[in-house]
């Protein structure tokens, strides 16, 4: 069972932290909020797995690429929160265009013929 | 947020309590959207999952996954040997005899040989010798001109202390006589040493030289002994030799110098109070050089140095220094220290086969053990567990044992070392220090670990390359454990055959003819001082009157004394001249009674006798093979040999003497009467210095001595030597059989404890091949069970295992005589009067072992031939 779990993180890892940072990057948020959401914001697609979050978290923290502390939440409850850091942010600044290269590569062998009209 | 591992349990709280938020939240959003709070519960708690596996994932995070994983195999490895606890037994006994038996032989090894010598910093203290460069190569101490040389030119030395051996003095303290080993030392030396006195203070600086004052510390063991611990002792007069002395202090317990052994270690130190002429000639090289290197130089650096300045004195003064250099050894590595390293080299072998032999049966046994663990791999391998995690788990599990085995191993040695200490020969230097400390403890913890991954690697490879095994014979596992015993048999032979030699030549040794009968002899030495005895009449008339009153106490039928005793001190060669020729020969200086005391057999001629004093013709006995160098035997008697301008007539022939040890070669003598020798003879050290000999009532051949009788005759002769001289002492009170086991100590020690390696060795190898049979018979149950059934005769069965069993043990024996016939002569400096390769021993150890194979073989054939064919075939 454990296997399984870890096969599933290294699956996801890249984009995973990805997605994290650029949460973060609108406010600090707790676990939870940080779900909720990446779950929203691509439209009920991308369900994250506490499975994965809690592990990539804390991945995260020991890259020093965001900081954690306990805070007190609106409903009086102790709650860790988490925030990018400006190690965090240079970072995702590099994924992003990483990503982005990622993203015209893929589309260019997707999508041939619009490359070809275009040469 | 980084945990180190020590707080892993706050850590782990917060992951807890991070989790719980998480969950509380989801439920709240939940009921908000309108949800019965059960059903919000519910689903948050199905969404979020597997809490402990959320968590397991969470941890890996954090790393020191395999501190974990080890906290895991740990548990699981304690388990596993809880579960089995006959075979955990076995295999941490085997261990602890064997990690037992090397941590007690290092802990010798380490405290004679590799400890530095105990003062602060004792790392840092060497000894300066003057060597001759060619010739004898003889070293020496340093000349008082030279070491001013060497104080003004160096830079590698915080300071130079001297010392002297003084041997034995008699000393008078509190109007008690004592012989004492003593020592002289430089007013620095015990700052140079970096010790202080317990009580009282050192030198005051001024006592090197004659004009200085007399001073001396005393050893605490002596202060107790003659003082009663008074504190009053200090600045008592004591008498050292006759000369007045004052008690400045007394030094700690237990402190030594020079590091030697407890039987010659001073019990007080005195002054050097040197002569002008000694303190300015700088050919007199009679003081021993202890030096303190600065912190961080190196002895070596320090030579290099000492070299330039030698080679710079030695220019200068040719005269003096020509052919003349020097040599720095650190404390711990002179002489009397290098003497005894083969012997403990040797032990420390053994010692290390006895480990290799248990370290063998316990892979065996792993091994046996494995096969009923075979599912168990498998299974682990099939859910996913890597070669490596499995065999880290095994390895764990091997050092956990290996462990256990090295603390019970531990336990006996702290439990084997004290008899171990008695055993030394008492010519051991430094058997005080032999301790197990943290050096000790170290070693055997390396020990532990080292030997459980090697006893580890066997069952280690067949589990993780092991992939169902053929139930044959010839499987790899068999072969494996084949191999193993085979290799242990031949161990263990090795040992045998190894303490078979030293156990013969002990015996070779202990019946020797020394050439005079040990039994029934006392003996004691008597020295009279110069100061008091300085001519040669009084030294006489001492003598007189000692034998005179010894020869009257009851039990004692023959009385004399000689000035070098057999086995005692060693002699010096005599140079005389025989019808014109040179000869030297040993030599002695007798009393009338002395070769009739000692039991020399006399050969031809006759003993000498009351006729044969000062006012009569001087006569001499010789021994045998002196005799036959020069004449015949018969011719001898009655020619004359020259000794000093005065010629002696030969009167007998008595058989030669061992003088030194059993092992040395019977030489030729020569024997004096003190009362015919020069006058100035008799007041010299060879008049002054005697050894009395008592020829005690008992049969010749009886062994055993009567303490009480020597008792009483040694108390009756303590009260002639006060009467005669109120002041002389009297010491070494031995039998000549004390004397010749003193002889022989070193060599018993060796024989001893190699015998208890090799019996070890087999008994660990007869239950090896038990073992390995006992596994092979039973794989083979239904191989077995078929052939009985296809008529088979339960006698052919037993043949065919026995045969099996058999030619494991001939292999094995073969390696085993091979291996011997190999390394035997690195051995040949301990054995006496057998060769390397005795057939004889070879031959009888190697019947020995197959015997031991084939027995511990016959219950599991016997087994075999009991197998019900019906049983075995229907498992």
């Amino acid at each position: 069972m454990k296997e399984r779990y870890q096969n599933r993180i290294e699956l996801l890892q890249g984009t995973l932290d990805m997605l994290i940072l650029q949460t973060l990057q609108w406010g600090p948020r707790h676990g939870y909020g940080l779900s909720q959401s990446i779950r929203t914001n691509s439209g009920e697609i991308l369900k994250v797995d506490t499975g994965s979050l809690y592990p990539a978290l804390h991945r995260l923290e020991r890259a020093g690429w965001i900081s954690a502390e306990w805070q007190v939440s609106e409903y009086n409850q102790r709650t860790r929160v988490y925030k990018l850091t400006p190690k965090g942010r240079k970072h995702l600044m590099n994924e992003r265009s990483r990503w982005q290269q990622l993203i015209e590569a893929i589309a260019g062998i997707m999508n041939p013929a619009k490359k070809e009209s275009e040469a | 947020m980084r945990f180190p591992f020590w707080r892993r349990k706050r850590q782990e709280e917060e992951l807890e309590k991070e989790i719980q938020s998480h969950l509380q939240m989801a439920t709240r959003e939940r009921t908000e959207r309108g949800e019965s709070s059960q059903q919000a519960r519910d689903s948050a708690r199905r969404e979020i999952g597997n809490v402990g596996l959320v968590k397991d994932a969470t941890r890996d995070i954090w790393g020191l996954r395999w501190l974990r994983d080890f906290a895991q195999d740990v548990r699981f490895g304690i388990r596993m040997l809880r579960g089995n606890p006959g075979f955990t037994a076995v295999a941490v006994l085997t261990l602890a005899l064997g990690i037992g038996a090397n941590a007690a032989i290092f802990s010798a090894l380490y405290g004679v040989w590799l400890a530095p010598v105990p003062y602060p910093h004792g790392d840092r203290l060497v000894d300066i010798s003057m060597k001759e460069l060619t010739g004898d190569r003889f070293e020496r101490g340093a000349s008082f001109p030279d070491l001013a040389d060497w104080k003004i030119q160096s830079t590698a030395f915080e300071g130079f202390g001297l010392h002297q051996f003084d041997h034995q003095t008699n000393v008078t303290a509190g109007g008690e006589a004592d012989e004492l080993t003593t020592h002289r030392v430089s007013a620095n030396l015990f700052r140079v040493l970096g010790v202080s006195p317990v009580l009282g203070r050192g030198f005051s600086g001024d006592e090197d030289t004659s004009a200085g004052p007399r001073s001396a510390l005393i050893s605490y063991g002596y202060w107790l002994r003659r003082f009663g611990g008074d504190r009053g002792v200090l600045g008592q007069l004591i008498t050292i030799d006759g000369e007045p002395y004052t008690v400045t202090g007394v030094m700690p317990p237990r402190f030594e110098f020079p590091t030697t052994a407890a039987e010659s270690s001073p019990a007080l130190w005195r002054s050097l109070n040197l002569p002008p002429n000694r303190l300015a000639a700088r050919d007199n090289r009679s003081v021993d050089v202890v030096a303190r290197l600065k912190s961080g130089v190196s002895a070596a650096s320090a030579q290099t140095e000492m070299d330039h300045i030698v080679g710079r004195l030695a220019n200068a003064y040719p005269k003096e220094n020509g052919g003349w250099g020097v040599q720095v050894t650190p404390l711990n590595q002179t002489q009397q220290f290098a003497a005894v390293r083969p012997a403990l080299l040797l032990l420390m072998a053994a010692a290390a086969f006895v480990l290799l032999i248990a370290c063998v049966n316990i892979a065996n046994l792993l091994l046996v053990r494995a096969a009923g663990r075979e599912q168990e791999f498998a299974m682990r391998r099939a859910l996913g567990a890597s070669g490596l995690r499995l065999a880290r788990q095994l390895l764990t599990e091997t050092c956990l044992l290996s462990l256990a085995g090295g603390a019970a191993g531990v336990m006996l040695a702290f439990w084997a070392l004290p008899a171990l200490k008695t055993m030394m020969p008492a010519s051991m230097p430094r058997v005080n220090a032999i301790r197990i400390d943290g050096t000790g403890l170290a070693f055997a913890v390396g020990m532990s670990l080292l030997t459980g991954l090697l006893f580890g690697v066997a069952p280690v490879w067949h589990a993780v390359h092991g992939r169902g095994f053929a139930v044959s014979r010839s499987s790899p596992r068999n072969r494996a454990a084949r191999f193993l015993i085979t290799a242990e048999v031949a161990l263990a032979l090795l040992l045998l055959a190894d303490a078979g030699l030293l156990m013969e030549s002990f015996q070779r040794a202990s019946r020797v003819d020394f050439g005079f009968q040990r039994e029934h002899v006392l003996t004691m030495k008597v020295e009279l001082t110069h100061r008091a005895y300085s001519t040669g009449q009084r030294v006489e008339a001492f003598r007189e009157e000692l034998l005179r009153r010894a020869s009257s106490v009851p039990g004692v039928l023959y009385a004399g004394t000689v000035s070098i005793l057999p086995l005692g001190r060693l002699g010096g060669m005599l140079t005389f001249d025989v019808e014109g020729r040179r000869a030297s020969a040993m030599y002695a200086t007798v009393s009338t009674g002395y070769l009739r005391a000692m039991g020399i057999p006399l050969l031809r001629g006759r003993y000498f006798n009351e006729n044969d004093h000062s006012g009569t013709a001087p006569v001499t006995i010789i021994s045998q093979s002196l005799a036959r160098r020069y004449w015949s035997d018969a011719d001898s008697l009655g020619k004359r040999i020259q000794i000093d301008d005065v010629w002696f007539t030969i009167v007998g022939i008595v058989k030669d003497v061992r003088q030194d040890k059993p092992e040395s070669e019977p030489a030729a003598e020569v024997y004096e009467l003190t009362r015919q020798l020069p006058e100035k003879t008799q007041a010299g050290i060879n008049g002054r210095y005697m050894v009395l000999v008592l020829r005690t009532v008992g049969q010749v051949g009886e062994i055993s001595e009567s303490p009480a009788g020597n008792a009483a005759i040694l108390a009756a002769i303590r009260t002639a030597v006060a009467e005669i001289d109120k002041d002389q002492p009297v010491a070494d009170v031995k039998t000549m059989e004390e004397w010749v086991q003193g002889k022989l100590a070193a060599r018993r020690l060796n024989m001893q404890l190699l015998s208890v390696f090799a019996g070890l060795a087999v008994a660990l190898a007869a239950v090896g091949v038990f073992g390995v049979v006992s596994y092979s018979v039973a794989r083979r149950t239904r191989e077995i069970g078929i052939r009985m059934a296809l008529g088979a005769r339960p006698f052919s069965v037993l043949a065919m295992v026995a045969k099996e069993t058999l030619l494991l043990g001939l292999i094995g024996v073969g390696l085993g005589v091979a291996g011997t016939l190999a390394t035997s002569r690195l051995l040949a400096s301990f054995l006496y009067g057998v060769k390397p390769a005795d057939p004889g021993i070879v031959i009888a150890v190697a019947a020995v072992l197959v015997g031991v194979v084939v027995a511990s073989g016959l219950t599991p054939a016997r087994r075999a031939m009991r197998v019900d064919p019906v049983v075995a075939l229907r498992e």
